[in-house]
């Protein structure tokens, strides 16, 4: 797929604002998910900040893009109910469907089944559904997914706090045109999935991730692999829409 | 970390287990001895429950051997909650770690709170699909339970005292030791891998033969040993931290002192006897997961030590008749 293709050589588009990328730290992979943006700035040449979102405050300076990680879809809800985080990021997705979302694993559960108000997608999802821990695995994903042209920019910026190391992910080389190394972790299955959404990853034949309009949910993790081209997307649509 | 293997479906590798600890991050988990307390656990905002007979408070007030819970007990808690639950079995037990895995566990805790059943080796947790946390006290201890599979590491402090003095000199030690490996020189680095490979070989002491030798531990020969452990020592020294997911457990009571671990670069907390041995369980476990959230704003733990009635009654580590950091090595 086009996925995978490197961008160089291509026109340039050339903002003067650095993207800024909203990380909902709730709880769970989320230091995994600020490696893997800085990682896919740099493969792009884009300068990225990360914008650690804890507060509904938080996201008063704006944000190009937000990503919803991994982790437990209860602990998030529960974690939002002091301070509302959760109903403002809802708020911002809800503003303009176009809005670059991406979502992994519990990210996807809270975009298909929001506490309130109506989906973000036209999907059904399915907590846990292929089974306990042991049932995890991980296998190869088919990917239709095309990356868009971003522009050349400085340094990638990120911080997410003072105390926590990141964890480095593995730097093996992964990926291969079609298929993306897929991480399945206690994963959601999407059980129906509506007109408005088209498949972008499917393994065995079942789909693991669907896009509408801007918003990307994927039941598996890429940020646990070294593998960034979920990430570039992200970066790519933000970029796009900020140039415009 | 090994290779994704992209041609077929894998259960059990590294990257899955290790990966099921990331999702852990900023997450408390704690003990519940019933469905109904694991339902409050869920409700209040828990990451994980652990599933026991009784919490650590209360094996430690009543003496004797303590062992793996029962299946019937680990199975109710498994039907009544969507989060991932953990069970404890012996350290050196991997007949009981076999069972709780075979019951749907998604991880079990290696743990010195239950009755150690092997003096000289810890679990072979390469040999399970499921992954395992285990407690240190310094990042020697750390590094061999990653060797011998560990996805998870938890300091183990000083379970059912309620007092926090050894989860945080365990954390400090851990990080100290670190700093110091990481400006270590070649010689330096070399003592370490050979301090923590020669825990391996304690059996040796044990035998009255006067040339007795090891030949080979259940997690390879001294030189396998040494490759190992230089690999781990060379993953802390680049990223700065103990390269698996890192929480504190034993002796966490309070909001504050689950913010004071997490600002000792902990990834999330363990409570145990501190949730149901206080005055108000369920404002108990709103309040520590609030303060785990929010560790880094000073206005939210007070928030959540104001939500508090008493915590649980605490422990002065002196007076303790049995020191459950020192069971495993």
């Amino acid at each position: 797929m086009a996925l995978n293709r490197r961008v160089e050589g291509r026109v340039a588009l050339r903002c003067a604002m650095s993207i800024r990328i909203g990380l909902a730290m709730l709880q769970g992979a989320r230091h995994e998910h600020a490696q893997a943006i800085a990682g896919a700035g740099e493969e792009l040449g884009v300068e990225v900040e990360i914008k650690v979102l804890r507060t509904s405050s938080d996201l008063d300076g704006g944000i190009d893009a937000l990503i919803l990680p991994g982790g437990e879809s209860t602990t998030m809800r529960i974690a939002s109910r002091h301070q509302g985080l959760l109903e403002s990021l809802y708020e911002w997705m809800n503003d303009d469907p176009q809005r670059p979302v991406l979502g992994t694993c519990a990210g996807a559960i809270l975009m298909c089944s929001p506490p309130s108000g109506p989906p973000l997608l036209d999907a059904e999802i399915s907590r846990n559904a292929w089974g306990r821990q042991a049932k995890s695995f991980q296998a190869p994903v088919a990917v239709f997914l095309d990356v868009e042209v971003v522009p050349p920019a400085v340094t990638t910026s990120v911080s997410t706090d003072s105390v926590h190391h990141p964890l480095v992910v593995s730097s093996d080389g992964l990926g291969d045109g079609e298929t993306f190394p897929g991480v399945f972790i206690r994963a959601p299955r999407f059980s129906s999935i509506g007109t408005e959404t088209t498949v972008v990853a499917e393994f065995d034949g079942e789909v693991v991730g669907i896009l509408q309009a801007g918003r990307l949910a994927l039941t598996f993790h890429p940020e646990l692999t070294s593998d960034r081209r979920f990430h570039r997307w992200i970066i790519s649509q933000a970029t796009i829409r900020a140039a415009a | 970390m090994e290779e994704l293997d992209l041609t077929e479906l894998r259960h059990g590798t590294d990257l899955i287990k290790k990966g099921f600890a990331r999702m852990q991050q900023g997450g408390v988990i704690m003990d519940v001895v019933t469905p109904d307390q694991a339902a409050l656990a869920e409700e209040a905002g828990a990451t994980a429950v652990m599933a026991l007979e009784r919490v650590p408070s209360d094996i430690r007030a009543d003496g004797g051997v303590a062992r793996m819970s029962h299946p019937e007990l680990i199975e109710g808690i498994i039907d009544c909650t969507s989060i991932p639950v953990m069970a404890k079995a012996r350290i050196g037990h991997a007949e009981e770690a076999r069972v709780l895995e075979a019951l749907g566990v998604d991880m079990v805790d290696e743990s010195e709170v239950l009755t150690p059943a092997d003096p000289f080796f810890h679990i072979d947790k390469r040999k399970f699909t499921i992954p395992f946390v285990c407690g240190c006290t310094s990042m020697g201890e750390a590094v061999r339970r990653i060797h011998e599979g560990a996805a998870m590491i938890r300091t183990k402090g000083e379970a059912g005292t309620g007092n926090v003095v050894c989860a945080v000199q365990h954390a400090r030690l851990v990080k100290s030791e670190i700093e110091w490996l990481q400006q270590a020189d070649e010689s330096g680095i070399a003592g370490a891998i050979e301090d923590i490979a020669n825990e391996f070989y304690r059996i040796e002491e044990a035998s009255s033969l006067v040339d007795f030798e090891l030949l080979a531990t259940p997690f390879g020969d001294m030189d396998e040993l040494s490759a190992g452990i230089s690999s781990i020592l060379d993953d802390i020294r680049t990223m700065g931290r103990l390269p698996v997911v890192t929480f504190s457990a034993g002796g966490i009571a309070t909001p504050a002192d689950a913010a004071l671990l997490m600002q000792h670069g902990m990834d999330g907390i363990f409570v145990g006897s501190g949730i149901f041995k206080s005055e108000d369980p369920k404002t108990t476990a709103d309040a520590i997961v609030l303060a785990t959230h929010h560790f880094d704003d000073a206005a939210k733990v007070a928030e959540a030590c104001a939500m508090m009635a008493s915590p649980m009654p605490g422990l002065e580590i002196d007076d303790l008749e049995v020191r459950l950091e020192e069971r495993g090595w």
